[in-house]
């Protein structure tokens, strides 16, 4: 593991698509910092823009691992391994780990920018270690959706049908999570009619509300959605995203579930795949 | 005899079709193996099925005495093997493939890179990126990569296709010396059957996933050795004659009939007027290794 492990990082660092990956990283990163430096005298929480790039920063890391793992099926360098007689779970568990350590490197270089940005801004808008609490959030999401592109790197063999579906995968989860949060997200009335009594206290009449049709009532349904934004690593960006978490603690269970379970059945099957 | 490889009622099938059939062949030890057979008759399948790429249906191998039911991979480690197309990073110089497989294997530092670049004619490509190589080059650095954990079973699977001439004879010339000189096996799977002959100790000839024979080169050649083939008005007159020079002879038909061994023309004509026949035509005659594998497995093909 360790001789697969350091050359496929050795091929990572060599690999100009991966540098490139970084680089528009950051350069993204260092926009989106500058323009809300500019915003700097009324920004109140410059955390949520640290978190807010790790959802740009998704679409970069398929792209990484799409042509990474891709490279190794459309030059064929994967019988180099297998022919002197590599095991098959090593090969599949050094990718795993490389690609994952390149995707933390790009999301890195998305943060760098952002926590230096944040030293101008008027106020963090929450403490250090709920700041901390969330970072580890974006750090597990991260090596939960490599784990995922792993899998698909690993099993489709085509380098152009694995980016497509890298990248399109990638943009279905997240613009999935979107949408439920948004569904989430939703008041329960469209409007509502409130008094202010002489004491100052508000009451809601709500027999003159308007019930809003997007809402979704608690239950079976909610619940399913619920779980599903807090367990897909896409759902826990978006959730980091917008600041309202609604399952924080469990979501880093959640993300090591995913690797857990993603990368099991990428062995399994990888290790009966024949290959050409 | 030792064999290297053995392989025991191997089968594989793609969905309804076999490629493997129940192949079964012995590839001795220190011998260039000629895997021959048409397009589609199983040779890449086979040779996927020993490198680990695939999984057999059903039989099995033995590697060096490990059977491919057991810890198969330990053998594994002391061949390579070039499979199609060679195994390749475009993106990197000749120098840097070789260091990444020598990571691959786990080889402490690079000593031995530059001597087997030399080998493979490749030590003055300096910063050249192998995307920019010929395909020859390419070829030749695929089967350097095949050399780096030093094994002494090599695998290459159509090495000179799409070659040009000069090309062809290169991959033959190293091949010939890693043989030679460092006592590597090599089975080596092709269709170019003149250049086969040129290189291989041991000859395997597989049909629609069988094998259909298992012969030596020197065998081979007595089976398709020269003779003088004569046309003659009688036979039957001419075997006479040879039965009493004692030549070794087969009629083919009643005008007909390859004399094995030197002969003299003269001393023939003369015998042959003795005995009443005329001599139409000598020819020398001798049958290739083409004509003996479309005797062997029919002349039509399957491409």
């Amino acid at each position: 593991m360790i001789k697969l492990l350091r050359a496929d990082l050795t091929r990572m660092r060599k690999t100009k698509g991966f540098w490139v990956c970084v680089i528009i990283s950051f350069v993204l990163s260092v926009l989106n910092s500058f323009i809300f430096v500019i915003d700097i005298r009324t920004a109140e929480n410059t955390a949520n823009n640290i978190l807010y790039g790790t959802a740009n920063s998704l679409v970069l890391i398929a792209v990484f691992i799409a042509l990474f793992l891709g490279t190794d099926y459309s030059q064929n360098t994967i019988r180099n391994k297998m022919i002197i007689g590599s095991n098959r779970t090593l090969i599949y568990l050094s990718n795993s780990v490389t690609v994952t350590i390149g995707a933390f490197a790009i999301s890195l270089a998305e943060d760098i920018p952002a926590i230096a940005a944040a030293f101008f801004g008027k106020s963090f808008g929450m403490t250090a270690n709920e700041f901390a609490f969330r970072m580890f959030i974006a750090v597990c999401a991260v090596i939960a959706m490599s784990a995922v592109l792993t899998l698909l790197g690993m099993l489709i063999t085509a380098k152009s049908a694995n980016t497509a579906i890298s990248i399109v995968a990638t943009f279905v989860l997240a613009l999935g999570a979107a949408i439920i949060l948004d569904f989430l997200n939703q008041p329960e009335y469209l409007s509502y009619a409130a008094f202010v009594t002489n004491d100052g206290e508000e009451i809601v009449d709500e027999s003159d509300s308007t019930p809003n049709p997007m809402y979704i009532k608690p239950g079976v349904k909610r619940d399913i959605l619920t779980a599903v934004n807090d367990v897909l690593p896409t759902g826990q960006v978006m959730q980091l995203e917008t600041g309202s978490l609604h399952n924080k603690e469990l979501m880093p269970l959640y993300s090591f579930g995913v690797l857990a379970v993603s990368t099991a059945v990428g062995v399994v099957v990888f290790r009966r795949k024949d290959l050409k | 005899m030792e064999y290297i490889l053995k392989t025991n009622n191997l089968k594989k099938t793609y969905g309804k079709f076999n490629a493997l059939n129940g192949l079964s062949m012995n590839v001795p030890k220190g011998s260039i193996y000629g895997f021959v057979g048409r397009n589609g008759a199983g040779k890449t399948t086979l040779i996927r099925l020993i490198c680990g790429l695939q999984f057999p249906t059903s039989g099995d191998f033995t590697l060096y005495g490990k059977n491919s039911g057991g810890d198969i991979n330990k053998a594994r480690r002391r061949m390579g093997a070039v499979v199609e197309t060679p195994s390749i990073y475009l993106d990197m110089t000749a120098e840097d493939n070789l260091k990444q497989q020598y990571r691959v294997i786990g080889i402490p530092g690079f000593d031995g890179i530059k001597e087997l670049l030399e080998l493979v004619g490749l030590a003055d490509t300096g910063k050249k990126k192998a995307k920019n190589f010929s395909l020859g080059m390419r070829q030749r650095l695929g089967i350097a990569v095949a050399l780096c954990g030093n094994p002494d079973f090599l695998l290459l699977d159509e090495p000179i296709n799409g070659l040009d001439p000069q090309g062809i004879i290169e991959v033959r010339e190293l091949i010939l010396k890693l043989n030679r000189e460092k006592n590597i096996t090599v089975l080596i799977s092709s269709h170019i059957l003149d250049e086969l002959s040129r290189l291989a100790t041991h000859y395997g000839f597989i049909d629609q996933g069988r094998l259909v024979k298992e012969i030596s080169a020197e065998d081979l050649e007595k089976e398709c050795r020269k003779c003088m083939r004569v046309t003659v008005s009688d036979t039957k007159n001419l075997a006479i004659v040879l039965d009493a020079i004692g030549m070794e002879y087969k009629i083919i038909d009643e005008k007909t009939a390859d004399i094995y061994g030197a002969l003299s023309i003269t001393k023939l004509t003369e015998a042959l007027k003795n005995a009443d026949c005329e001599l139409f035509g000598v020819n020398e005659h001798d049958e290739s290794l083409e004509a003996y594998f479309i005797n062997l497995v029919g002349g039509s093909s399957n491409d």
